[in-house]
């Protein structure tokens, strides 16, 4: 027992809780692959991760490292279930929540409405004291009104505080004073000060983001508590890490702190997973796809790097600002286009598919529930893309008369056929996808065809190929379990932290010096953090990259900066930063360069899985040929498909499409004339 | 025989348009070196055909809404087609072609695809500065020629390559030559996006496809729009405002619309509205279409993009050498504020057919701000302060206005962030907030408008456009108005100066300016407000206990509660 290290992966989905268990064989390096799934027990969330480790027969004390994932965040947030919050902000700006940046994106709504605050306006209040741009005190901070402050709170039943004054990502002294006082007068009470989220500039999004990481901080904080007791109650003798929204894990620690850097956890555990593997088959530069039932999400990987941003929005669409949260997450484009998606037609005779979705239940038209739209899922079905008799694994006999009548509805409407109407949903679902590709890859200045496609989730190998295919990208990766890919991805995760700090300076002779210090200060930061944790120093790893700008401008490019920043290397940042400028805006120009702020990751190994590579053996696929059927691949018409075993197929093998690879939670689809093998991780290619 | 497309492919085609309109835009906002477009969006993109019809438009600015087309006709119509050659950028500025003042720069890119012309990208931005007599854009101006340099269309590049002496003559002649030049360059590459996507939508459709999808797409376009004006009741609606003077002292200015539907055709007439001014209230005829679309857009198929087949049940029509239609040589630099009265004026009009979509008036203008000198934290470099300002939204009849929101003819604009604004500029804001009691009083509240407290850190000139303060925002049925706008100036050791429109007044380090504007109209009778409602807003602050007794007649007690016995008392008085 003592020779194998068990990893286990959880993440709690709104409908599953989801668990994959690798325990990889010391001497070796074999691994035995255990995958298990229960249902997600809202209130109390730990419960769900309990249920699921005792489903997959693991007990607890066995357990080596565990990463876990939780959709708790966003959920408190989008369905308004965080508490009550009160906001202490610099006299004379109560309002900044309120106005937002002013801006009416759906110009042509006479009655446009801001996205509601989350702290009303007689809960919003406010304490003398100023901060100059550059950091210095222009007047002290008078605390003496906190008190009455607090004592109104407590009578509105306020359960948490966020505090954010002007500049304090220059100079946090006001902010820490206001927070300890509160501490001192109402040591119950939840409190988050902005400058412990973020060091960077803008005030209505420093201050919504303290707000909203202060609305679920109770409840978030709560659960990992549990969760934490729950599990030490079983037995397991370490401490979960948590998935974070920047790609990387946490301590259940730090994340209690701010719980907030969970916001987008989900997305980032598939993305760093698509990272990890272009390492491992050596693919440094992936455009990862992951298709659930929902939504399509997708990032763009350059030289096996995830890129972070801290320009993340909930709720913002077409006709709503939405509400900024400015922690680092991975940067990616999200649309409402998944399996469940429903196809409608509008008024105008126009084809939709999405956003609006038929959910678990009733699902797709064909999963018998009394669903009677037609979804991109029963489209997929009708053009026997998916096997009817093998539908979600062979758990659920496709209801194929619900499917049909669901199409042909769809048909009567556009005035086509259901053949029309089926291939016509899935080209504008593929259409959909592609732009939201197109937004992350040839919008950055980044040719698609410089990359190659990993596609994951539920529904990602369906529609890779016809994706790719558009793009011209050369190569589709369907990783081996790709339906529980983003589980994988948290178990290859490193402990990783996005500092990102505003901080103006003119990239010119004598900048260095400033920079470095920034730079060196930031890392003494990490590595105090670190080092309270337990982290060795050695482990810890930091990439620093620098925020630029032509002068004058507003948005920043980020540029990777190698090593220590002395006066001779300024001259390579500048050209660094002239280059990646002109690939992403076409220009470039002769104007002096500024810097606006740093971006620090600091990241150290945790128990990281490493994947051990089978020999590669003999090509002929032909003994995984479970059958043929008539496959529609809408653009190049019907063919007869070979349809594959997934669980047959091994290293080494090798075939040409038409075909299907069926496995259970994924199909692929492999269009005629793409070339297949399978590597010595398992993994799918598919040349186009 | 023309080529068939099915529905699906259309579909493709038209959200292709779009999504390369956007494109550009995102382009151009992310590359540009002024904040006027970068947080003020005053810009915008659209994707043409070889005729001249919109495929596809991104809008940072509603009023731009369907006039680069109008340029790309009017060179056309002045040189002959052929005049675009592959390669060509062409920019002009020329009021009374593009219909804007002269800061505004047309950017126009001809698109050729296997050697034919096959469309345009084209971009619209605010240039900062271009060489006026006073920096940004003078607000006493009475000719043309005192706001700067004037071009018709010109070449910036020819055969692919700069003109680098055309170039350097609009450097010399703006104050920030090198952020107009890094300004022209974002909308180089925001037409040079539009080339690249529109060139692989080619290769991937071909012409034939394309275009009848496009056919497709104008004549449902077209076809929506006349159903949806055709259910409007025939006959004639009017409605008038006023401005409040040329910005040179006038009288105040009539602005006059009779809106005619007849079947499924609507005629906007502007007869009776003020004749061409002397101050820079004028705009050319091309920008009065534009705002007369906008107008239109927010009541009939609001939810569709617009393209070439949008508008086509619209006509408008002015007298010439109006303030809807200058002719040389009269000053255009504040062009708008007559526009955003036009939108205003024309939902009035239409209100008693369309209860459930119009609302009650806006705060009405953009109520800009702009202070100008020497930076005394940065070697005394020139620095020029300009935003507009938020303001109070009209109310309708389910829900109240919105607050602190911009105006009708802006958009996406965002207001600069405090901590941003105070690093670029010796200025300090001492408080932002939502003024209280500013909304018109209804059964459904006008949005409050917006204060924004200034401190003069080095000695500066103020220059003021604040409008609207005659006209205020007008109510509906039964509704009671907004309060207008009011900007108060309080320099070290003078007396206070209340001002709207201003050029040039000196402002001391140590200056305190206070702006404040306007609040929308409400809706319904205010005695209809439910008293909690009332009770709320006093909770918030939004409402003060006087007016909610004198305009809602609600009596609210010192620990807030409603008093009902008096406040029926009150309602039935």
């Amino acid at each position: 027992m003592t020779d194998n290290t068990i990893r286990v992966a959880t993440d709690v989905g709104g409908t599953f809780t989801d668990l994959v268990c690798i325990e990889v064989n010391a001497a070796t390096g074999e691994s035995k692959v255990v995958t298990a799934k229960s249902d997600t027990t809202p209130p109390d969330f730990e419960r769900g991760v309990l249920n699921v480790i005792e489903k997959a027969g693991i007990n607890p004390v066995t357990i080596d490292f565990l990463a876990h994932g939780t959709t708790v965040v966003i959920n408190a947030l989008t369905e308004r279930k965080g508490v009550r919050v009160g906001l202490i902000t610099t006299a004379g700006f109560r309002d900044t929540l309120e106005i937002a940046r002013g801006n009416r994106p759906d110009f042509f709504n006479l009655n446009y409405k801001k996205p509601v605050p989350f702290v009303p306006r007689y809960l919003r209040r406010e304490l003398s004291g100023r901060m100059s741009y550059k950091g210095d005190e222009q007047k002290p901070l008078e605390l003496d009104a906190l008190k009455a402050i607090l004592d109104d709170f407590k009578d509105e039943g306020v359960e948490a505080i966020a505090i954010c004054f002007l500049h304090s990502y220059a100079n946090a002294n006001h902010e820490q004073q206001a927070a300890e006082k509160v501490r001192e007068l109402w040591p119950e009470v939840s409190v988050v000060a902005s400058h412990q989220i973020t060091r960077e500039w803008r005030e209505y999004e420093r201050s919504n983001t303290a707000v909203l990481s202060a609305y679920v901080q109770p409840a978030a904080e709560r659960y990992l508590r549990r969760l934490d007791n729950g599990l030490k109650s079983k037995g397991f003798v370490g401490s979960p890490y948590i998935m974070q929204s920047n790609c990387g894990v946490d301590s259940l620690q730090s994340v209690s702190r701010i719980p907030i850097t969970m916001v987008e956890s989900g997305p980032a555990s598939g993305f760093w997973g698509a990272a990890e593997l272009g390492k491992l088959i050596g693919e440094p530069n992936v455009l990862a796809l992951d298709i659930g039932g929902t939504t399509a999400k997708c990032s763009l990987i350059e030289d096996c790097k995830v890129r972070i941003m801290t320009d993340y929005w909930i709720e913002r669409d077409r006709t709503s600002a939405g509400y900024p949260i400015m922690v680092p997450v991975v940067d990616l484009v999200e649309i409402g286009n998944g399996g469940g998606s429903i196809a409608w037609v509008d008024d105008f005779g126009k084809l939709h598919v999405g956003p609006q979705s038929a959910g678990a239940l009733p699902g797709p038209a064909a999963y018998g529930k009394g669903g009677t739209e037609a979804t991109t899922t029963d489209a997929n079905l009708w053009l026997g893309r998916i096997n009817p008799a093998y539908f979600c694994g062979g758990d659920v006999a496709a209801d194929m008369q619900a499917a049909s009548a669901a199409i042909e509805s769809v048909a009567d409407r556009l005035g086509v056929d259901a053949n029309e109407a089926a291939r016509g949903i899935v080209r504008i679902a593929n259409n959909n996808m592609v732009n939201a590709l197109k937004l992350v890859s040839l919008n950055r200045g980044f040719d698609p065809r410089d990359f190659t496609l990993v596609a994951f989730g539920g529904g990602g190998s369906m529609h890779a190929v016809a994706l790719a295919s558009e793009l011209g990208v050369k190569k589709v990766v369907v990783p081996a379990g790709a339906s529980v890919f983003s589980a994988w991805g948290m178990m290859l995760s490193d402990l990783r932290r996005d500092y990102f700090v505003t901080k103006l300076a003119d990239l010119s002779d004598g900048a260095a010096a400033g920079l470095e210090s920034l730079f060196a200060d930031t890392e003494d930061e990490a590595r105090t953090q670190f080092a309270a944790e337990g982290i060795d120093f050695d482990a810890i790893s930091f990439l620093r990259y620098g925020k630029f700008r032509y002068q004058n401008q507003e948005h920043t490019t980020e540029v990777l900066i190698d090593g220590t920043v002395d006066e001779a290397n300024l001259a390579q940042i500048a050209a660094d930063f002239h280059e990646t400028y002109e690939r992403e805006y076409t220009y470039r120009l002769d104007t002096p360069v500024e810097l606006v702020g740093i971006h620090l990751v600091a990241s150290a190994e945790v128990g990281k899985l490493t994947m051990a590579k089978l020999p590669i053996g003999d090509p002929d696929a032909s003994r995984a040929i479970k059958s043929t059927r008539d496959v529609d691949y809408a653009l190049e018409g019907t063919h007869k498909a070979d349809i594959y075993d997934g669980e047959k197929l091994s290293p080494g093998m090798s075939f040409t499409g038409p075909a299907v690879i069926e496995e259970s939670g994924t199909t692929v689809v492999i269009h005629p004339q793409n070339r297949v093998e399978i590597d010595g991780y398992g993994n799918v290619h598919i040349h186009i | 025989m023309m080529a068939s497309v099915d529905p699906i492919t259309t579909e493709i085609i038209r959200n292709a348009f779009i999504s390369i309109a956007k494109d550009m835009n995102a382009t151009l906002i992310r590359s540009a070196f002024t904040p006027v477009i970068y947080e003020g969006k005053d810009c915008s993109v659209a994707l043409i055909d070889a005729q001249g019809e919109v495929l596809g438009q991104s809008l940072g600015l509603p009023l731009f809404l369907g006039n680069l087309e109008i340029c790309v006709k009017l060179i056309a119509d002045e040189h002959g087609w052929d005049y675009f050659k592959d390669g060509d950028v062409f920019y002009m500025n020329d009021s009374y072609m593009t219909g804007t003042h002269l800061n505004d720069s047309t950017i126009i890119m001809p698109i050729f695809w296997r050697g034919s012309r096959v469309g345009f990208a084209a971009s619209r931005a605010h240039w900062l500065d271009v060489g006026a007599k006073d920096p940004g854009t003078p607000v006493d101006s009475h000719e043309i020629y005192q706001e700067g340099m004037r071009w018709g269309p010109t070449r910036l590049y020819e055969d692919g390559k700069p003109r680098e002496d055309v170039i350097d003559l609009l450097r010399r002649n703006s104050r920030f030559g090198e952020a107009t030049v890094g300004d022209m360059n974002a909308q180089v590459a925001a037409g040079r996006t539009g080339e690249i996507r529109m060139r692989a939508l080619f290769d991937r459709f071909g012409e034939e496809i394309i275009w009848a999808a496009r056919d497709q797409i104008f004549k449902q376009t077209e076809q929506l729009e006349r159903d949806a004006v055709a259910n409007l009741p025939d006959g004639t609606y009017s409605a008038d405002g006023f401005l409040d003077d040329d910005g040179l002292g006038s009288d105040p200015l009539p602005v006059k619309l009779e809106l005619t539907i007849a079947g499924d055709a609507m005629t906007i007439d502007l007869a009776g509205s003020a004749a061409q001014a002397r101050g820079p209230v004028n705009c050319g005829f091309t920008q009065t279409i534009a705002a007369a679309r906008v107008a239109y857009k927010l009541l009939i198929c609001s939810e569709v993009s617009p393209n070439g087949g949008s508008f086509r049940p619209l006509e408008v029509t002015a007298p010439e050498r109006t303030i809807f239609s200058a002719q040389e040589p009269a000053a255009c630099g504040w062009y708008f504020s007559s526009l955003g009265l036009l939108i205003d004026l024309v939902i009035k009009a239409l209100a008693p057919v369309m209860p459930e979509k119009a609302a009650a008036a806006h705060y009405g203008d953009s109520m800009v701000i702009t202070v100008a000198g020497l930076d005394t934290r940065n070697d005394d470099e020139f620095y020029l302060m300009i935003e507009p300002t938020t303001g109070g939204w009209g109310a309708s009849d389910s829900s109240d206005g919105e607050s602190s929101l911009i105006n009708n003819v802006n958009g996406s604009f965002k207001d600069i962030p405090v901590e941003v604004f105070e690093s670029k500029y010796p200025l300090q804001l001492l408080s932002y907030g939502i003024r209280q009691d500013s909304g018109g009083a209804g059964k459904y509240r006008g949005g409050n408008g917006t204060y924004r407290e200034y401190l003069v850190d080095a000695d500066s000139d103020l220059f003021l456009w604040f409008e609207r303060s005659k006209t205020t925002a007008w109510g509906l049925f039964d509704g009671q108005n907004g309060l207008p706008p009011l900007v108060v100036v309080e320099r070290p050791g003078e007396e206070k100066l209340e001002l709207l429109k201003v050029n040039g007044v000196k402002v001391p380090a140590g200056t305190v300016i206070r702006s404040r504007t306007g609040g929308g109209g409400g809706y319904g009778n205010s005695y209809d407000r439910e008293p909690e409602a009332v009770r709320q807003d006093v909770l918030d602050r939004f409402v003060s206990i006087e007016h909610a007794r004198s305009a809602y007649g609600v009596e609210i007690t010192s620990d807030l509660n409603v008093d009902s016995k008096a406040t029926a008392k009150l309602r039935s008085a």
